[in-house]
Order: C-alpha cells, then structure tokens, then sequence
C-alpha cells in the first residue's frame, strides 16, 4: 500500500460529528500518524480506547458564534489548522408530504450550513499558511435520491456545490477541498432503519457483495488528506462498493 | 511474496511513473510495451531502485498474441492482481473532419479493443483466486469534451464506459474496476504533440484551480491507491488528478 504520510505528525485536524463512527474511525487513523485530533460534536464521546484520545469540544455545529470560538481557540492554542473533515450530520427518514419546517431546517443546518461555517472558520485560519486539506461527507443519496429522505438528499448535494466552489475560490492557496460519498455504511446510522436480513440484501445487490465498514470510509478521507491525490480538488470519492456506477 | 501487477505502456511517460511508484510501494512488476526497449529500460530502473520488475514486449493490437502472452503470464505467475490498462496513442489537434478511417481504427484498437482482450484474458485468473484490480487509464477530455480530438475521445470514453460495465459484472468476483482521467499531463506524448511550446502548458496551468498541471507522478499515485486495500470498497469510480480542472460526476 503506497503511504507518503511522513508529512501528517504534527498536523492539527478538527473533525466535526467526531463521535460518530465515522469521525471516530478517521481520528483513529489520523491518531495513528500522530496527528493533533480536535473533535468539535454535540454529544459527549462514549467509551474511549487506549488511541482514542483527542482533544475534545463540545459544539453545536449549527451556532455560529461557538464555531468561530472553538476554531480560534484552536488556530491559537496549535499555531494553526490543517485538515478538516466534516462528519457531522443527520438524518430522520420522512416523506416530503410529513416534513415540517423544523425537521427540514434542522436537517439542512446541521449538514450543511454547519458545514459551511466550519469550512469558513478553517479557511480563515489556512489561507495564512496557504495550507488546508478539507474533507467533507457527502452521500451517494446526494446523486441518486432516496424515498423520505428528500431532505437528506439535499443537504448533501448542497456539500457537493459547496465543495467545488470552495474549490475555485481558495484557488492559489494551497488548500484542496473534495467530498467523499459513501453508500450505505454500517454504522447505527442505518442499522437504526433496517434490520441485519435488510441490510445484508442490500449488501448482496451490490458488485463488491458488501455494505461498506467505517474503515473504508476513513480510509478514503485519509487519501485526500495525504499527498498521494495531491492533484485532487473539487473531486467526490465515492465509496459505494460499485452499488451505484455514475 | 510480491503482489503482481501488469502495466501497458510501461515504457515512458504515465505508464512507466506507474510501474515504477507500484514497484515502490512493493509489487513485481510486469512492465509492458510494444517498443521492447522502452519496456526493458523502465524494468531495470526498477530494478536498479531496489524493485522487482520483468519486461515485455507486447503489442496489445495483436489481439492473438496478446491473449496467449496474457495466459502465459497468468499461467506463470499464477495470479496478475491489479492490471494497470495505460497503453494509448494521442489523436490531438486533429479536427473532427479530418479523422480518417485510418486513424480512427487505430485510436480504437490500441486503447479500447486492446485492452478489451487483454483484460478478458486476465480476469480468470483473477477470478479463481477472487482477487484483482483494474486501472483504465481514461482522460478528462472523456468527461467534459474538447476540440479537436473526437477520436480520441471516443476510445477514451469507451474505456471509462468499460471500466463501468466490468466494475457491475466482475464485482461479484471480487474484482474491483475503476477509471482514472487525467488531465493535460507533460509527457513525451503531449510534449510531442505541442511541438515543445512551452506556451501550452504554462497556460493551461494558470486558468487551474491548483495552479499547476497534474504530472506523471500525480497519475502515478492515484493509479496505486487504486489498486491498494485501502480502496478495498471503491469500484466503478473515476478519479481525476486534474489540479481541479475537471469536478468528475
């Protein structure tokens, strides 16, 4: 496996919905190349491994306020910021017909304005060093639509509009900025919808036979954050398992 | 024991930064290409680096020879786990009118119907042992067009839309298949075809969002992560070192 990592010890990352399975996968690995963790999420972490020891922040992504705090706090205590991913999000199944405002607005705040907030506090900080890797977590929902999850879906295409504009607009600045899409993962996410028979169906209709692991998708993060897709920005990196090919 | 991996156009330019940076990152290298020496230089460099690496002459127009040497090597090495599908002919600055039928079948066997069999007779062996990777090597002109090189185009968008067709029926197998699409990269061939006017490249370079072109090496690297486990879930993609030029999807 080609790994030019030598660059990430000493690097300062800020995940965000960083006691997600998702977070807490990326932040193992980034862990793992002695990489300074910041993880920014509402909920207080569960158990911790022996690896698992980043600095921890309370933080509701979609206050405006606390994120510029959090990410000054931040910037000053390291010296600086260099990788960002963005791993917060929700998502309550509803049909269009049912959704109420609040469930609508919430789902949009927290998966995507939130993400551009912090995508706005990390770029102030990574336009001084012209240095920055973000990462945000899109979805393969975001192309292909889901049945009550309309909501959803739009919040992550948002990401995907996002990302490639951030992309243009931090051109000459050392900073990339891709997405990464995962299909169906399992994590509690979709185990709270589904039950292990569903989801192993799911798994069998797809090209590779399996539902993607946490691992897979940290590890797609830890490739846009590292030098081998140095040339990559404004790129989604789908991780699908062939379940959708376009 | 090393992992074997199988590059066309190993001999100069994308293909021979790829065989060398998968010779780096531990894998033997099966260094393909029709020119023989080209084929043998990169294999030594390989070799002179500390890596492992066998050279081969191969013509992949020669759709006979090709699939008996692709069964002999398979035979050989009892399994070819990634295969790197690189080998092509640039078809630039040639206006749509003036593609002659000569031209056009040559665009097409080279880049599509070559590797087509070459691959067909591949993937047995792949899958008795339900292991495999493969690296077609597309362009972004495949994805957001250009001028002057319908031919080209063509093939290239032929081999991503192949890539897709074998990443659906191959998958069950356990055979991953993805598409890179690189940008302008300087390469002996492009540099060719710009007959060494630095012009071309410097402003292409200034309207990307990375404000550089994508090298061979950049090409290198996404080729090896793509046949590297820690893309173990990731099938029927494309991804494109472009400095950002093209958004892909």
């Amino acid at each position: 496996m080609v790994e030019r990592n030598a660059g990430h010890a000493g690097r300062v990352a800020i995940i965000t919905g960083g006691t997600g399975e998702i977070g807490r996968a990326v932040a193992a690995r980034l862990l793992d190349f002695r990489v300074r963790v910041h993880v920014l999420d509402i909920n207080t972490p569960g158990d911790r491994s022996d690896r698992y020891a980043p600095v921890f922040h309370t933080v509701d992504v979609t206050n405006e306020r606390r994120v510029e705090a959090v990410f000054d706090d931040i910037a000053r205590d390291e010296g600086g910021i260099d990788y960002l991913i963005y791993c917060a999000g929700i998502f309550r199944p509803c049909a269009v017909i049912d959704l109420t405002r609040d469930e609508l607005a919430r789902t949009i705040a927290i998966n995507l304005s939130g993400a551009f907030l912090c995508c706005r506090a990390a770029i102030r900080v990574m336009r001084t060093r012209r240095f920055g890797r973000i990462v945000l977590l899109s979805s393969l929902i975001a192309r292909v639509g889901t049945v009550n999850g309309a909501h959803y879906a739009a919040s992550k295409g948002g990401l995907l509009g996002l990302a490639r504009s951030l992309a243009l607009e931090v051109e000459e600045e050392g900073i990339r900025i891709n997405t990464v899409s995962p299909g169906v993962v399992d994590t509690a996410m979709p185990r709270a919808h589904s039950s292990d028979e569903k989801l192993a169906e799911v798994g069998r209709a797809i090209p590779l036979q399996r539902i993607a692991r946490v691992d897979d998708v940290a590890e797609a993060c830890l490739f846009l954050l590292d030098e081998d897709s140095a040339s990559l920005t404004g790129q989604d990196l789908s991780v699908n398992g062939g379940a959708v090919l376009w | 024991m090393a992992r074997i991996a199988l590059v066309t156009g190993a001999g100069s330019g994308i293909g021979e930064a790829t065989a060398r940076t998968l010779a780096a990152a531990g894998w033997h290298v099966v260094v393909c290409d029709r020119n023989a020496d080209g084929a043998e230089k990169t294999a030594a460099a390989i070799r002179g680096s500390g890596g492992s690496a066998e050279a081969v002459e191969l013509d992949i127009t020669n759709i006979p020879a090709t699939q008996a040497a692709a069964r002999e090597l398979s035979a050989r090495h009892r399994l070819i786990e990634a295969v790197v599908a690189n080998a092509g002919i640039s078809g630039d600055g040639v206006a749509f009118e003036a593609v002659t039928e000569q031209a056009y079948d040559a665009m097409m066997a080279v880049n599509v119907k070559g590797h087509f069999f070459l691959l067909q007779a591949l993937v047995p062996a792949m899958k008795q042992t339900g292991r495999g990777s493969i690296v077609v090597m597309s362009s972004m002109f495949a994805l957001i067009g250009h001028t002057s090189m319908a031919h080209y185009t063509a093939a290239k968008g032929g081999l991503l839309a192949l890539s897709k067709a074998l990443a659906a029926e191959l998958g069950p197998a356990g055979i991953r298949v993805n598409a890179v699409a690189p940008g302008l990269i300087r390469t002996p061939m492009t540099e060719k075809n710009t007959g060494g006017d630095e012009a071309v490249f410097v402003q292409r370079a200034a309207r990307i969002p990375l404000r550089r072109l994508a090298t061979m090496q950049d090409v290198a690297d996404t080729v090896a992560y793509l046949v590297s486990p820690a893309s173990a879930a990731i099938t029927g993609q494309t991804l494109s070192p472009s400095g950002g030029e093209a958004f892909t999807d």
